[in-house]
């Protein structure tokens, strides 16, 4: 996860900032995907949200 | 000039009744601009020559009969972010600081059409990304109330100018809350619109799934009329949604009898401490005595919420920073950088999870607090205003910029509408509020309850 930033984004963070920015995304990228795991039906996609907007 | 004093809605009508010239209204709100900037640091750009210019047209069209629509000569100011073609632009940032755009924002154009004046361009966090208004570059806005405290953000210079009485009302941007801090910690009305509801083209991105646009004023009435003009389908906007606009200010007949409104303990109150506890509970029973019913309701996963919210906000703000965080990082602030850089490390599956999560979450949001409800009522920022002391040094930093968007930022991962609204002063003498929530495109409900407020109480007419 370390080396995302530097060779997927091409954005060079120093060390302490590398290090801040996974200790946030880390949690984050877990409690995620444990909340697709348990939530995510095979159908959902993106568009759903917008029919929960126009749903009268 | 004691005009600058009305509200909005006022000073419009006052206008049309040939009480005052817009030559004048305009000019007052120039000098009160130019007389608060030293003190409050609200102002970007001024157009002081076009402003007066536009005025005195006004002026002519009024005579002539050929008033062009309901803010016809009112003076108003809006965040830095909205482009103005032949203008500078900056953001807040020092990396925008020379753009000129080459097209006007759509709402802009929607106000100038409806003839109101713009007089300039309010400052703001860089880049949008601060709920205090928090900005290295050009310096920190203040809060008019005491200039000690921050005003709220990232709407910072139009919760200031509009407070501090320079302007009548002002278009802000809320992604996570940043129409709506600067409204509770200023004492002003500010809607977050329902999520497509205002076109977006023409304003700086931050989130393309989060961003709204919505105005800051002092009434509920204010909102209305600006709403009116703002909202509704744009060609330049795919996103904006063609849903009819309501004649919101129509609506606004003082009547909330048998409204039923929720009332969420858990997780919103949790902050909360007791001086602004007991003005949430003053305005409850404001609105029980205007004949609405006020019942608990009950809370979903507003950490999960949250979470996904972050995911959304920090991926897409990230996406468009990108080559600026790899070629000019130098020229972010630290507090704003590394608040865009976690974006980088999270996979398309964690994003695309996010989004597609959006719906079922969202529903369940409402199925839970608005269940049997008209509207939710929340706390708005649930902590006294900070100085700017406390919310850019010391230990606690992180903590009080993360109370600030407690009640609010999972409101945008969830798209529904929400109206702040000033309900009186925390212990400190300073502003505090309520929000109303409601379900998709119900603005006219939260209009309505507000203005049903602010006509059994005065706070939205007190002054710094």
């Amino acid at each position: 996860m370390e080396s995302i930033a530097k060779e997927l984004q091409g954005v060079g963070l120093s060390d302490a900032d590398r290090a801040r920015a996974v200790a946030t995304a880390a949690p984050v990228n877990k409690a995620v995907r444990e909340a697709a795991d348990a939530r995510l039906a095979f159908e959902d996609e993106p568009g759903g949200f917008t029919a929960f907007l126009n749903q009268k | 000039m004691k005009a600058l004093e009305l509200s909005l809605a006022e000073a419009a009508d006052g206008l049309a009744r040939g009480e005052f010239s817009s030559v004048d209204l305009t000019s007052a709100a120039i000098a009160r601009l130019q007389e608060v900037q030293p003190k409050v640091n609200c102002l970007a750009r001024l157009d002081e020559g076009d402003a007066l210019k536009k005025a005195e047209s006004a002026d002519r069209e009024r005579k002539q009969g050929k008033a062009r629509g309901a803010l016809h000569g009112v003076p108003l100011a809006h965040k830095d972010l909205f482009y103005v073609r032949g203008k500078v632009v900056a953001c807040g940032s020092k990396i925008r600081r020379d753009f000129v755009p080459d097209t006007t924002a759509t709402v802009l154009e929607r106000l100038d059409a409806a003839g109101a004046i713009n007089v300039g361009a309010l400052h703001m966090a860089e880049f949008a990304m601060s709920p205090t208004g928090y900005n290295e570059h050009y310096g920190h806005c203040r809060n008019p109330w005491n200039t000690d405290h921050v005003p709220g953000g990232s709407s910072s210079g139009s919760g200031a100018a509009v407070a501090a009485r320079a302007v009548f009302g002002s278009l802000g941007t809320d992604t996570g809350g940043s129409i709506r801090h600067p409204a509770s910690m200023c004492g002003l009305t500010g809607l977050k619109p329902t999520t497509t509801r205002v076109s977006r083209a023409g304003a700086m991105p931050l989130s393309f799934s989060l961003d709204c646009v919505g105005p800051l004023a002092r009434t509920a009435r204010d909102c209305a009329r600006i709403m009116e003009v703002i909202a509704g389908a744009d060609p330049l906007d795919p996103t904006a949604s063609s849903e009819p606009v309501p004649r919101y200010e129509a609506g606004l007949d003082g009547n909330v009898r048998g409204l039923k409104i929720g009332v969420a303990r858990d997780y919103f109150y949790d902050p909360v401490p007791p001086e602004i506890a007991k003005r949430l509970d003053e305005s409850l029973a404001a609105l029980r005595s205007l004949g609405a019913q006020i019942v608990e309701v009950g809370v979903p996963d507003m950490a999960l919420i949250n979470t996904l919210m972050h995911v959304l906000m920090t991926v897409e703000g990230a996406t468009i920073h990108r080559k600026w965080l790899a070629t000019r990082r130098d020229d972010y602030s630290d507090q704003v950088r590394s608040r865009f850089e976690p974006g980088l490390f999270y996979p398309a599956t964690r994003y695309l999870e996010a989004l597609s999560l959006r719906a079922s979450v969202a529903r369940e949001f409402v199925d839970t607090v608005l269940k049997g409800v008209d509207v939710l009522h929340l706390p708005a920022v649930p902590i006294p205003v900070p100085t700017i002391d406390e919310s850019t040094t010391g230990p606690n930093v992180s903590r009080t910029i993360g109370l600030i968007g407690h009640c609010m930022r999972g409101l945008n991962y969830v798209g529904l509408p929400s109206i702040g609204v000033p309900a009186g002063f925390d212990g400190r003498k300073m502003p505090t509020g309520f929000q109303l929530v409601g379900r998709p495109f119900t603005e006219a409900t939260l209009l309505r309850a507000a203005d049903a407020y602010q006509r059994v109480t005065d706070w939205h007419k007190r002054k710094p």
